[in-house]
């Protein structure tokens, strides 16, 4: 599976402290490097392959993350890190907080941590290039149709 | 002078050759990132990365905004290709320059047909950048043509002193190189960090694996141009015989390449993106005038015998 | 009287006639069915020129006399009927001078007319030089005005329904102009071929001046000054190859002049004259410093731009320069400076039209520059050089009444006169965004025409280092705002509302777009024998000392443009799917507007153009200085 060998990024921060954001680019620096998985950090949403998402999701950020999300093309997936990202962390309770990222967007793997560190960063991402490389041989084996995580697609709107 | 053919069968030449150009333009991007993260104290991917990239960009759905960018990657690679050609059958130089100038223009109207203000960005500094570059490499053929009599690369490749009449050919080249790999201080059309891709921004899927492997073929193109330069077979073909000089000539040409490659990244590493206004201002009061005093150069010797 | 014979007849005389007819109709329909009259039989007698000419077996070096012996009515020879038309025209610029209060108009044209009148009386017999001469370079250019022109003139008559007025005046004046330019380039005698000159400037000024607000008056006026200075540079030229060549039949024929081997060439009685017939050329072309008046007079109506200042008239000017290129290029100083007028005027255009927001005048920069071309590779003389101007004749006239075509529809249907105005055609007009995309790429694209012409004056220029790098800038900057613009038209934000475009904007416009890919195409057939059979060249045999231009590389670029089209054109037909929305950084509900940058704090406009113009009257000023050096006087 060549999406294994190059998987390409986009990093969205939407809501965040900016901990998590630092922590990415952190992972691009040399001592973490990134790069020898192939992993490239493209700003682009059409070229890229995985969305990192950092941060906790308010209405208006729900919707800018669900159009860079509409923007990748397919096969795409989603990773929230930290602790924000899952379920909103530290901001849960605000009044205009309406969850973590798979509020909005199918998430594949959750990187914990406040903030996650680099080498959790690297694992999520690894764990999640599995989870693609399981379904897409699942479905060109026709026994799953490309599987739908629980909180998926359900709607941009605030509670 | 004895022409190519005399020396050598060349469609076996032009064909092996052919077959070669995507892998080494593979192989110069693949070697260029391998390098450029060594000089930043990193790792850097596997020398076979550009290959995996581009695999997995066709396996990617397409999400053009235009369906016209499809046709402007093909024709991106198609012309490239096209140069190519021109270069392996050993033909004329100055169509070779000129399809590899029009493969450029495909990319900028990719760009307009993208349809978002970064992509026009990118798009209109890629005619800039067009402007500043195109007209020192049609000179070179010109040149060729003072020097040599005609334009064919077959003529071209056996005159071994054309280094001491045309030196700024070298400059143009690697200048062109840094331009057009997006390299180093003139990567204005697709600035990473600033236009987020410029021109380049709306193509996916295999519209961007098109442009890539367009990029292969227009690398090899501009490192066999810089090799074209540096002709060791007259030389050679004395104490070696014709095949034997061909070989060795054209692994010279390789490692020329190479070196050319590690200028470019050298450069790429060594300095910063500049303003785009650098670009044209560069080429025009700099490497314009030093190419106009090549040529009055080879004028002066050659044509009006004034030494 | 031959079959021929009467063929160039009606080819000068009909036109003009319908033109008289066009005067009484003011509706769309009869003066669709005068000028499709027209087209039909000037189309149809055009191309029987051409069986005519290998009938006869015309080849090297030869053509057909058409003569005028003989009388027309009433006593009246042919030739005192141009000579009393000819003091009528310069009568009714004295008029003309008068009304729109010329300084330069008024005198000049007294001067002319009195000199001609003073002429004609003393010089009975060079006047009675033969009257006209069919051979092929003239044929190309007859070619080019009817079968273009009737194409432009049918569009104009569905341009000028909408919303214009003077329908008839304007068809008189374009269908006139048709029948003169024919005159013009088919004339042998000086004389009337300087006639038919100064008949196609009252044409241009009265179309120019079409519209009759203040600034087309302005400008009509300013182009009247300069083709009238032009008109008198002409007329002293022609006065002055009288005098070289004595009161005879032979000295005032084109022809005649055209094969002279004998010329003394360190005479500056010969060098002056061909100096001063080439600085008419360059004020009918337009080049740089005269460049002002083809800019200004696109303020008339799309038509008026697409056929007199892009396709025939200014073409009249590369005409006289081509058709006395054997002579030009026995004087080395002239060529020389000539060749650095054109190609100047080509870098110089090529470099202003980057800042250029106005389609019209962007396109008018482009026809300068390309005529200066054309001038550059006439002047340097050589086979493959005068067979390169002949084909950048034919291609820039196909293409850009196309361009000028597309830009004049978007200016009536989307009501914008600017390139930014044609964003999104792909969408809101694809029949005609296809017929632009053709025309643009025809004009840089290998293996088209004008690109052809490009490779050859590459290869030709080296006679000099600065004209190399004229061109190699030049050629480049070329393609800049072109690619710009047809990226502008590829461009679409929003949702896009189709318009429909009628079909008597379309029609032309594929004709003329089919027209250059199929001319293109055959070009190899024809290339190599077109020089063969233009007089003078023959017995000159200057060939280009490095090599021989091979054009088989262009059949693989054909067939891959063929493929791109086919590409084109599916992406074309694909218009649903679920759309996908350009990249904004994430920003929703974005109304995404587009523009270009003009690079206006580069190129000031005016103080670049002041700048060109100096230099340009430099160059002229070097030029004369040049006849001059090259007549010996030095």
């Amino acid at each position: 599976m060549s999406i294994l060998k190059s998987p390409w990024v986009v990093h969205f921060c939407s809501s965040s402290c900016n901990g998590c954001d630092i922590e990415v680019l952190a992972a691009l620096t040399p001592r973490y490097d990134l790069e020898r998985f192939g992993i490239l950090n493209k700003g682009n949403p059409k070229f890229a392959d995985v969305l990192l998402a950092t941060g906790t999701v308010n209405p208006r950020t729900a919707k800018s993350l669900k159009n860079i999300y509409d923007q990748m093309p397919d096969p795409k997936v989603v990773i929230c890190i930290g602790s924000c990202g899952a379920t909103g962390g530290v901001f849960q309770d605000c009044y205009n907080i309406q969850g973590g990222v798979d509020t909005v967007v199918p998430v594949a793997v959750y990187v914990p941590g406040c903030p996650a560190r680099p080498e959790a960063i690297i694992d999520g991402v690894v764990k999640a290039l599995g989870i693609v490389k399981a379904q897409l041989e699942a479905a060109e084996k026709g026994e799953l149709p490309k599987p739908e995580p629980a909180k998926a697609e359900a709607g941009g709107e605030g509670k | 002078m004895a022409l190519f053919s005399d020396v050598l069968d060349l469609t076996i030449l032009s064909i092996i050759l052919f077959l070669l150009a995507p892998f080494l333009g593979m192989a110069a991007m693949g070697i260029g990132r391998r390098i450029s993260a060594r000089m930043q104290n990193r790792v850097g991917p596997p020398l076979l990365q550009p290959w995996y990239d581009v695999q997995k960009l066709f396996m990617k759905k397409d999400q053009s905004t235009n369906s016209l960018i499809g046709p402007m990657a093909f024709g991106f690679l198609i012309f490239n290709v096209m140069a190519v050609v021109v270069l392996v059958i050993l033909g004329d130089l100055l169509m070779f320059v000129i399809l590899l100038g029009m493969a450029q223009l495909f990319l900028s109207l990719g760009g307009f047909a993208g349809s978002s203000p970064y992509s026009h960005i990118g798009a209109n500094r890629n005619l800039l950048q067009i402007l500043s570059v195109e007209p020192l490499m049609l000179a070179i053929p010109i040149g060729v043509l003072l020097v040599n009599g005609t334009y064919y690369i077959s003529d071209l490749a056996l005159n071994a002193e054309i280094l001491l009449y045309l030196p700024v050919a070298v400059a143009i080249i690697l200048f062109a190189l840094v331009v057009w790999m997006q390299k180093g201080p003139f990567d204005m059309s697709t600035a990473h960090q600033e236009i987020l891709y410029g021109n380049l921004l709306e193509f996916s899927g295999k519209n961007l694996a098109m442009v890539e492997i367009g990029h292969w073929f227009e690398n090899f193109a501009l490192f066999a141009m810089l090799g074209l330069f540096f002709n060791f077979t007259p030389l050679l073909s004395g104490p070696l015989g014709p095949v034997l000089a061909v070989v060795v000539d054209l692994v010279i040409k390789l490692l020329i390449g190479l070196v050319g490659l590690l200028v470019v990244i050298w450069i790429d590493n060594a300095t910063t993106r500049q303003h785009w206004d650098r670009l044209p201002k560069f080429s025009f009061y700099i490497m314009l005038p030093v190419l106009f005093i090549n040529i009055l150069l080879i004028y002066m010797k050659l044509v009006w015998g004034w030494f | 009287m031959e079959a021929y014979e009467i063929a160039v007849w009606v080819l000068i005389a009909l036109p003009v006639l319908m033109g008289a007819l066009a005067l009484l109709f003011k509706k769309k329909t009869p003066l669709l069915a005068i000028v499709a009259v027209n087209s039909i039989i000037v189309i149809l007698l055009s191309i029987y020129l051409i069986l005519a000419l290998q009938a006869n077996n015309i080849g090297q070096g030869q053509y057909l006399k058409i003569g005028a012996e003989g009388v027309i009515a009433g006593g009246l020879t042919v030739h005192q009927l141009i000579m009393y038309l000819d003091w009528a025209l310069l009568f009714i610029f004295i008029v003309l001078g008068i009304y729109i209060r010329s300084w330069v108009v008024l005198p000049l044209a007294l001067v002319q007319l009195v000199a001609i009148v003073w002429f004609e009386q003393n010089n009975g017999a060079a006047v009675e030089a033969n009257a006209f001469a069919l051979d092929y370079l003239s044929l190309v250019f007859v070619l080019i005005c009817s079968i273009v022109g009737s194409l432009i003139a049918l569009y104009g008559v569905q341009y000028m329904s909408e919303g214009e007025h003077n329908q008839g005046r304007f068809f008189f004046f374009i269908l006139a102009f048709l029948g003169v330019m024919n005159g013009a380039v088919l004339s042998d005698n000086m004389i009337f071929l300087y006639f038919f000159w100064e008949a196609t400037t009252l044409c241009c000024y009265f179309l120019i001046a079409h519209e009759g607000d203040k600034v087309s008056l302005a400008n009509a006026k300013w182009a009247a000054e300069v083709t009238v200075a032009g008109g008198a540079a002409l007329l002293l030229g022609i006065l002055m190859f009288a005098n070289v060549f004595g009161n005879n039949e032979e000295s005032l024929s084109i022809m005649s002049l055209v094969e002279r081997t004998d010329l003394p060439v360190a005479s500056v009685f010969v060098a002056m004259p061909i100096f001063f017939v080439s600085l008419s050329g360059f004020t009918k072309s337009a080049q740089v410093p005269f460049q002002s008046w083809l800019l200004g007079a696109m303020v008339a109506p799309t038509p008026v731009s697409a056929l007199l200042h892009s396709s025939t008239m200014v073409k009249l000017g590369v005409y006289v320069i081509i058709r006395m290129s054997p002579v030009i290029v026995q004087f080395d100083w002239l060529m020389l400076v000539i060749a650095f007028v054109g190609a100047y005027s080509f870098v110089s255009t090529a470099l202003l039209a980057i800042q250029e927001r106005s389609m019209k005048r962007l396109l008018a920069f482009s026809t300068v520059g390309n005529l200066g071309l054309i001038i550059m590779l006439a002047a340097i003389g050589t086979r493959e050089a005068v067979a390169a101007a002949i084909v950048l004749t034919i291609f820039h006239a196909v293409s850009k009444a196309l361009l000028f075509l597309s830009a004049g529809t978007v200016q009536k249907i989307f009501e914008r006169k600017d390139i930014e105005g044609s964003e999104g055609l792909f969408r809101r007009a694809p029949a005609l965004f296809g017929a632009f995309m053709v025309g643009i790429f025809t004009m840089f694209l290998t293996p088209f025409g004008v690109f052809i012409a490009k490779y050859a004056a590459l290869t030709e220029a080296i006679i000099n280092p600065v004209l190399i790098m004229m061109l190699v800038v030049g050629s480049i900057a070329c393609e800049v705002f072109y690619v710009r613009w047809l990226g502008r038209t590829m461009a679409v934000t929003g949702e896009p509302v189709k318009k429909e475009v009628p079909s008597l904007y379309t029609g032309p416009m594929w004709t003329l777009g089919i027209g250059a890919v199929v001319l293109a195409a055959m070009l190899p057939l024809y290339y190599s024998g077109l020089l063969d059979h233009i007089v003078g060249f023959n017995h000159l045999d200057v060939t280009f000392p490095y090599i021989s231009l091979d054009y088989t590389g262009f059949i693989p670029s054909a067939m891959i443009f063929i493929g791109l089209l086919f590409i084109l054109y599916y992406a074309m037909r694909d218009d649903g799917g679920k759309k996908v929305e350009p990249y904004t950084g994430g920003m929703y509900d974005y109304k995404v507007e587009l523009s270009c940058p003009y690079f206006e704090q580069y190129t000031k406009a005016t103080k670049n153009m002041l700048y060109a113009e100096i230099l340009g009257v430099v160059v002229l000023i070097v030029a004369f200085i040049g006849a001059l050096v090259a007549g010996g006087v030095f």
